[in-house]
């Protein structure tokens, strides 16, 4: 017998059931993957956009057996792997199909399941036509016994592990004992769990080496750490429809955590709304968080592009996180936990790390982890690796209970690290999300980076004041901005507005290239799809118009008049932007 | 020109509308539009339907059911018409709507030619169903009647169980063929089973064997007299065929299935009257039931289903099901029974054609070095006897 496992119990049958309606509903195939110490089951959507694992441990089955060394048919699937401990573990892995799995575990009206086991028989006593079959037995209250025949196809376990990079980094980054801090228990409890399963873990990316030392932190290393009762994610998600509003904000700073669900308006010919934009805000005080971890930065020189220090700006700023991925998914996966009996007391650990590099959900439960990995929305800010170092990066830990007052007292013990330079979101790409790599997979961001163009003629705009700087830097408003220049977060429905006519900015700029002293129109970047030449009309008309503000703010000779008669112009949502010359 | 109809008279009226309605529902799956025999003689009204030949329902609606029935022929002791089934039912159906008041329900027929007219009447409206009939042809019964002296198996099973499985199944879906197993074993433990071929690969389900739930299962040797253990029977139906015998067992509290020599499964469906799910509506039936209690002495609806085995041409698939029945919930196969058989008289008749593939899928397994393991012992005892016989070999 080469593998077994059963489960009794309503709850667990359930929770199996979900899981199994929940995996099929994203792919059409299951994997599965057993080890002597669990079963793991996961699946990606078809898109590679959303991973969602499932690893029942073995106390989670009333009987467990893997024999992996009886396994004679079907040994396409057997694997050995070595862990970090130099313990050689048998691994069988196997795909199934999903709806017919999500057909046979179906509960059946007025007869309920008293024992129901998988088996796979792949040895010498195996017949032809049960060889590369999962055997599925369910004995039933009714005291008919069912079993079915499920082909199953022999594959090889080439996990996605952003779980372990995202907590090996988590650790790295706040793991290390901080000089004379006093590491919250509940923090230092999480952290022992995550290093348990950094190390028992089986798969790991290869080590990148890394020039920088290790105890300077950069941009790079970002990672942020949520976890929260799954009642506050549960209840909003309750609200949410997936069919009106597609995808899910989140956001965090010190003392708030926003999660917005919203979509776009649609816009058809000639600007008629087809669909408006929408949005469902929800706010909640982090000190109802179980634990957060921020990872923020400090710029005490602010840079433009050319490296030339502007000016000096010690103020420190209160840094918003936020990130955007899908709602449809994540609701889904909410859904498999809601099932389970007591879920009330069970915490969701979400990380994540920039815009545009994937977020994940964790649920533990006694023998059963539950895992989704989500590629996220990016924006056009892009950060730049090895760069001098000319700014300092803190992290910032929230602990639940700790007032904003202590906390600020806290962010003055920070360490002098290692910063590096923002570098101005007019240098790089836009996010294309066609990219035939798996986001996930391969964990590269969305958006991909590109080197600092260094122009021999410096331009106007990079003459201009500090005081606009800010602003400057970030031409495309983005959410964090706005909640911190406008202290808007009391003002909802301001923020509602913003969001609706940012959301849109931020999704239809692009980063437009630009030339040496003039300004070109209809010029298509190489690098560009065909598809985003009308975008860069339109971005390159916003930069235009700020740099005519500030102009006009500042007393210069007004720019180059434009051709008023744009094609497309900029669509309704913009009332919030005055009307200028260029509209 | 007026045709002279023979002198016949039929009217029968009932309250029990839901009881109709149920009834119907059963005869259904086998008319469709098409049209049902209505077979009425003085005892009572049955319902006769085929379908492509295969398979034949016959629905018996007692006379004890109506208030009041009058049936008068001079020239023969029956009637029989046809009549379209789904049309009846619709009008019935309607009229079984009518929750807040009592509908009473007459159904009359006057002789050759005249319509099969049903009349609903309540407090304060009337109302007349007219629906045409023509005549029947002789129905051609051979090959629907089972031949007692040659049977293979019977079973007697509860009802709601085996709706069960076979509801199950139907979730499962795309079946084209199901199996029926059913195998003597020494202490009780009988095997009676249904396995289906769809594309989610071979599915089993085992009814259980209790003697409470199956009462009675007796599995014939060749000779159809003594009993055979640890051999079982295996027939195949088509699943769509097979399907249509679940609405009427659903109403059953018992059913009892013969198979015959000459691959006639025979289902008797005893709807006893206190276990009758009277409408597929539960609610409806709730509300109404507590007022309209079915008559004391009618014995409840009986049904007689007549269904065709399938020839098993593919002796692989034949093996393939005996062996997933021999293994149990892990895949390994289960030590095989060595059985005992009663012999009392010499193996005179000719073996079946079911028994016959099956005779050349062990010949051919014993060949196959996996299964001589796992049949070794089933051909040494058997081969014997069988080869003996002058078995025709067909390869």
């Amino acid at each position: 017998m080469s593998f077994k496992a059963t489960i009794t119990g309503p709850e667990r049958q359930a929770l199996w059931a979900r899981t199994v309606n929940v995996l099929s509903s994203l792919n059409k195939n299951i994997m599965f993957t057993v080890s002597s110490t669990e079963l793991i089951t996961w699946t990606t959507d078809n898109a590679e956009t959303a991973l969602c694992k499932i690893r029942f441990s073995r106390q989670f089955f009333d009987e467990f057996i893997f024999n992996p060394h009886e396994i004679i048919f079907g040994e396409e699937g057997v694997q050995i792997v070595t862990d970090t401990e130099g313990v050689d573990h048998g691994l069988y892995s196997f795909q199934v199909s999903g709806s017919y799995l999500g057909t046979i575990t179906k509960k059946t009206e007025g007869d309920t399941i008293q024992k129901f086991t998988i088996a796979i028989n792949n040895t010498t006593t195996c017949s032809d036509f049960l060889a590369n079959r999962l055997l599925i037995y369910m004995e039933m209250e009714s005291l008919i016994c069912k079993q079915h025949s499920l082909q199953l196809v022999p594959v090889k376990y080439d996990p996605i592990i952003i779980d372990i990079k995202y907590k090996k980094k988590f650790l790295e980054v706040y793991g290390s004992s901080q000089d004379g801090e006093m590491i919250d228990p509940r923090l230092d409890q999480i952290l022992r769990v995550t290093e348990a399963d950094v190390r028992t873990a089986l798969f790991h990316e290869e080590t990148e080496k890394l020039n920088q030392k290790k105890d300077h932190l950069t941009l790079a290393d970002e990672i942020n750490y949520i976890c929260c009762s799954q009642v506050l994610l549960k209840n909003f998600i309750d609200h949410c429809n997936p069919n009106l509003t597609r995808e899910l904000k989140l956001e965090i700073n010190t003392s708030r955590l926003s999660l917005t669900a919203f979509s776009h308006a649609v816009h058809g010919k000639n600007n008629k709304p087809l669909k408006n934009a929408l949005s469902f805000t929800d706010t909640i005080s982090t000190l109802d968080l179980e634990q957060s971890c921020l990872f923020t930065t400090i710029d005490e020189d602010t840079m433009d592009d050319d490296q030339n220090v502007i000016g000096h700006n010690a103020q420190k700023r209160e840094h918003t996180k936020n990130i955007i991925f899908s709602l449809a998914d994540f609701k889904k996966f909410m859904n498999i936990i809601s099932s389970w009996k007591n879920s009330n007391e069970s915490n969701v650990d979400i990380w994540f790390r920039h815009r545009g590099e994937p977020i994940m959900f964790e649920v533990r439960k006694p023998d059963v982890i539950l895992e989704l990995v989500q590629v996220t929305v990016a924006d056009g800010v892009a950060v730049v690796e090895n760069i001098p170092p000319s700014s300092s990066v803190k992290c910032q830990t929230m602990m639940k209970g700790t007032s904003p007052e202590k906390a600020r007292a806290r962010e003055q013990v920070t360490k002098e690290e290692m910063g590096l330079l923002r570098i101005s979101p007019v240098k790089t790409i836009a996010p294309n999300k066609n990219k035939s790599k798996s986001p996930l997979k391969y964990g590269k961001p969305i958006s991909p980076r590109r080197k600092i163009k260094r122009e021999l003629f410096v331009n106007d705009s990079s003459q201009d004041i500090p005081s606009s700087d800010a602003k400057k830097q970030k031409p495309w408003t983005s959410l964090s901005t706005d909640w911190k220049d406008d202290a808007s977060l009391d003002k909802s429905t301001d923020v509602v507005r913003h969001e609706g006519d940012d959301i849109n900015n931020n999704f239809n700029s692009t980063i437009a290239e630009k030339s040496a002293t003039t300004v070109e129109w209809g010029v298509t970047p190489q690098d560009h799809q065909n598809n985003e030449s009308k975008i860069d009309k339109r971005s390159l008309l916003r930069k235009e118009k700020f740099k005519y503000f500030q102009d006009l703010k500042t007393e210069r000779d007004a720019l180059k008049k434009k051709d008023p008669s744009q094609p497309e112009g900029f669509g309704p949502t913009q009332v919030s932007k005055p009307k200028g010359l260029f509209d | 020109m007026k045709v002279t109809s023979k002198s016949s008279k039929f009217s029968a009226s009932t309250v029990h509308l839901e009881h109709i309605t149920t009834a119907l529902n059963c005869v259904t799956p086998f008319g469709g539009k098409a049209f049902i025999l209505t077979y009425i003689d003085a005892d009572g009204l049955s319902f006769i339907g085929t379908y492509n030949r295969v398979v034949r329902i016959q629905l018996f609606l007692s006379k004890e059911l109506f208030i009041s029935y009058t049936y008068e022929n001079d020239s023969s002791d029956h009637t029989k018409f046809c009549v379209r089934i789904n049309q009846v039912l619709d009008s019935v159906n309607v009229a079984n709507r009518n929750i807040d008041d009592i509908v009473e329900c007459t159904l009359s027929h006057n002789g050759e030619g005249s319509p099969f007219v049903l009349i609903f009447e309540d407090s304060y409206i009337s109302e007349r169903v007219t629906h045409e009939t023509f005549l029947a042809n002789e129905m051609d019964n051979t090959g629907f009647d089972l031949d007692r002296d040659r049977i293979r198996f019977e079973c007697m099973i509860k009802g709601d169980i085996l709706h069960t499985a076979l509801k199950d199944l139907k979730e499962i879906g795309g079946q084209d063929e199901c199996y029926l197993y059913a195998e003597l074993r020494e202490g009780g433990q009988n095997i009676f089973a249904i396995i289906s071929k769809s594309k989610l690969g071979l599915s089993k389900i085992v009814l259980p064997s209790a003697k409470t739930i199956l009462e009675k299962l007796e599995v014939f040797d060749e000779d159809f007299t003594t009993l055979c253990y640890g051999k079982p029977v295996i027939a195949l139906f088509d699943f769509n065929l097979f399907d249509k015998l679940r609405m009427s067992i659903k109403i059953s509290s018992k059913v009892l299935l013969r198979l015959d020599a000459h691959g006639v499964l025979n289902v008797n469906v005893l709807s006893l009257t206190e276990d009758i799910l009277l409408s597929s509506n539960k609610s409806k039936a709730t509300s109404s039931n507590s007022r309209l209690q079915l008559p004391k002495d009618y014995p409840g609806i009986v049904i007689e289903l007549s269904l065709m085995e399938k020839e098993i041409t593919d002796e692989n698939s034949m093996r393939d099901v005996e062996i997933f029945m021999e293994t149990n919930e892990l895949g390994e196969p289960i030590k095989p029974v060595i059985y005992k058989k009663k012999i009392v008289g010499s193996i005179s008749s000719a073996p079946t054609n079911a028994a016959i593939s099956r005779e050349l899928g062990k010949l051919n397994g014993t060949a196959n070095a996996q299964d001589a393991e796992i049949e070794g012992e089933h051909a040494i005892q058997e081969e014997a006897p069988f080869m003996s016989n002058g078995l025709p070999r067909f390869f």
